[in-house]
This record gives C-alpha cells, structure tokens and sequence, in this order.
C-alpha cells in the first residue's frame, strides 16, 4: 500500500519556493541514469547490486522474494497477448529510487522494458516533475526539447513532466536513432511499471476512454507507434481507475493493466 | 490580503489560504462560463471546508484533480475552454489551490493515494501560477 502524501502532515510547517540550485542538475546525472539504464534491462531476478559500474554484468543477488511481478500470472507471457512479460518488478522500482536518492514513499517513479530489437539490453525510467527536482535531474525541456512530440497537453505544472511523459520520451529517441519501420516493431512490447496504486493519471490517459480529455501522453506515443504494445502497471493496484456512471449505477472498469495498441486501448 | 512576495514565508496552511483568496477573486472572470464557474465554485468550498478539518469531503476535492469518472474534472475543463486563456488561468488558478489544499490535508484524511496533479501542488511551482494570475491583472 502506498501513500502519497509523503513527509506526514505538512500543515503549519513553513515552505520556501525551490531554490535556483534546484534548477541544476547534479554533477553525476548522467552516471546514475547509464546504471539505471543498465540496471533495469536486466532479467528478473539477477539484479546487480554493484552501484558502481552497472556494465559488469555483476553478481545476481536479489532473493527470489524481492521480486514480485504484478502482472506475472502466466509463466512470464501475458495473458491477453501471448508476447513475454517485460514487466520491472518492485526491486527495480526500490533501485531507482535508492539510486536518485529519493524519499521511501514518494511518488511517482515509473521503469519500463521492451522486447524492441536493439533496445532490449536498455531500461528506462522517469519520475514526475517534482522528484526530478529533488533528484537534481534535468528537466523534460532541457532533456528532449520544449517541442517534443510527446507532450502533456497541459501546461499547468502539476499535469506535465510526468514520469510517463519522460519515459516515453525516452524511448521515441531511441526509436528515431534506430530507425525501425512499423513492420520492424510489429509485435513487440514495452512493460511500463509505475509506483503508484491509483495508476495513471486522467492528464496522462486522456484520449483513451473518453473523448472529454485531450490526447495524453500515452495516446499520442501509441499513435506515432501504432503496431507497438504498450502494456503499463500499477504497483499494488489498478493501472488505470475508471469508475463511470452507467445507468445510474457506478460500475468499475478500472484496468489492472493498461494496454494500448495504435492509439486505442485493448482488452486484457 | 497577502501578495505573492509575501507567499515564499508564509506556513503551507496560510500559503493554501492565500492560494484559495487568490481563485476566489479570479473566479469572476468566468462569468462568460457560469455552468463552470459554479462547479469550480462548488470544488473551492469543498476545498475550504477540507481546509479546515472536514475531510469527509476529501474524496470530492480529490474528483477535481482527477476524476475517475472520467467527466468533471480540470482536464475536463480545459477541453472545453480551449482557446479561452483567460478561463485556462481561472481554472488553473482553482487547481493549484485545490491540489495544494488536497495535498497538505491527505494526511488528515487517512493517507490516500494521490494523483501526481496534487502531489505535485506544492510551493515549488508558484512562479507559474502567479504569472496566470497576473494575466488577469490580478
């Protein structure tokens, strides 16, 4: 179970804006991101726990019991598309967040893996906007350009920068490097996981279930990618809340795994 | 009332108080909009009675930043007000100050989980929202 609210009751207590360093990033930025990297590309189970050079292929050493993978029901394929199950596990989350520094109950952290040919030694991972301030990292701006292709349609502060927004940014980099066709990337995946158990926020979703929302991040991604799948969890909960009024009645259709494939969203 | 040089010193308490005054006195702007301008009408008094220790009314205020319904909240709202910017910075001003009320009062109201758009209303974030208000001479 997580909470959100992280450093208890805030109430009374007196808050400086950031300052201008928090607008800096660290020194070693880029050196934590090359051994998270690394680090979350690796195959469940045999972490390295060699913080200091994430390219050795160092020692497996996590316990069977540090990794529980969320949506693992199916002897590491899943369910609704028989591809393998990418998913980071909760150790992978804990090592980004030990990595960046970050408080225990903060969120949101997201890491994500993929089968695509070129990518599949690679890991990403993102954290929103505010931990990026506490982890001293570079903004989404300086990182992929104010005019990214992936982009909240928000720009009020507290809807943008997200971590979904970060990773995926991410890897439509990669993917333009790489250069590969809708027919290279037919039938592989991206497992996102992220560290919160209310899942996606309705600025991220926007353009999957209702036509009220303009298109998110998610959306826009599957759309310049449409033959990839993007398969996305929620540690401990649903990766997408949707609770609508049908009928008078709230019915939950909530998604355990969000996953999405040329834009629109697909049955588990 | 206080300014928004006065709002680096203040206590987050008095920062959302300020911030709530600050949404009150735009939400006049949005007379061209009275279907919304009650609703974020409504979401600030929610906001102010979770303020001051009704958390019952948490799970409502909560709805604003991210609805999970899917039909009344601020992204909601931005939709519709595409292109209106003068009814964007009314919104947003109303949504910092719920996200902030939400965020400093989840403790009270049992740790829920929270969507980043109120984990991430904290003061670090003012500069933007104070140029929004200044967009309305405020």
């Amino acid at each position: 179970m997580t909470t959100a609210a992280s450093g208890g009751n805030t109430m009374g207590k007196k808050s400086k804006r950031k300052s201008a360093s928090q607008d800096v990033p660290r020194d070693d930025w880029s050196e934590r991101r090359a051994f998270l990297t690394a680090f979350i590309a690796q195959p469940l189970n045999t972490g390295s726990d060699d913080d200091n050079d994430a390219s050795d292929g160092g020692a497996a050493s996590s316990g069977p019991d540090e990794h529980t993978n969320p949506s693992d029901t199916s002897g590491g394929r899943h369910p609704s598309t028989n591809q393998p199950d990418l998913t980071p596990d909760d150790a992978t989350l804990a090592k980004v967040r030990e990595k960046l520094e970050l408080p225990p109950t903060d969120h949101t952290i997201g890491a994500a893996r993929t089968s695509i040919p070129g990518l599949e030694a690679k890991g990403y991972f993102g954290v929103s906007s505010r931990l990026r301030g506490i982890a001293k990292q570079p903004r989404l701006d300086a990182l992929y350009g104010e005019d990214r292709p992936i982009k909240s349609p928000n720009q009020n502060p507290q809807k943008r920068d997200h971590a979904e927004e970060d990773m995926l940014n991410a890897i439509h980099k990669d993917l333009e490097r790489l250069g590969l066709s809708d027919t290279d990337l037919e039938g592989h995946v991206i497992d996102v996981l992220i560290s919160k158990d209310d899942g996606v926020c309705t600025t991220c979703s926007g353009g999957l279930l209702s036509y009220k929302y303009k298109d998110g991040v998610i959306k826009q991604f599957s759309m310049m990618y449409p033959t990839l799948t993007l398969r996305i969890s929620a540690q401990g909960g649903n990766a997408l809340q949707f609770t609508p009024v049908i009928d008078g009645k709230v019915v939950d259709k909530s998604r355990k795994v969000l996953i999405v494939r040329n834009g629109e969203m697909v049955d588990e | 009332m206080s300014n928004w040089n006065d709002f680096p010193d203040m206590d987050e308490t008095s920062q959302a108080r300020f911030l709530l005054d600050v949404a009150h006195t735009a939400l006049p702007r949005l007379d061209h909009r009275p279907e919304h301008q009650a609703k974020i009408a409504d979401y600030l008094a929610t906001a102010e009675a979770v303020l001051q220790g009704d958390v019952s009314r948490f799970a409502h205020l909560r709805r604003f930043l991210s609805d999970p319904q899917m039909t009344d909240d601020s992204d909601v709202y931005l939709y519709e007000f595409e292109g209106d910017a003068p009814a964007i910075a009314v919104l947003e001003l109303a949504a910092y100050a719920c996200g902030f009320v939400a965020r400093i009062m989840a403790p009270a109201a049992g740790n829920p989980t929270l969507p980043d758009s109120i984990i991430d209303a904290d003061p670090s974030i003012a500069d933007y929202f104070e140029k929004q208000a200044a967009t309305l001479g405020l």
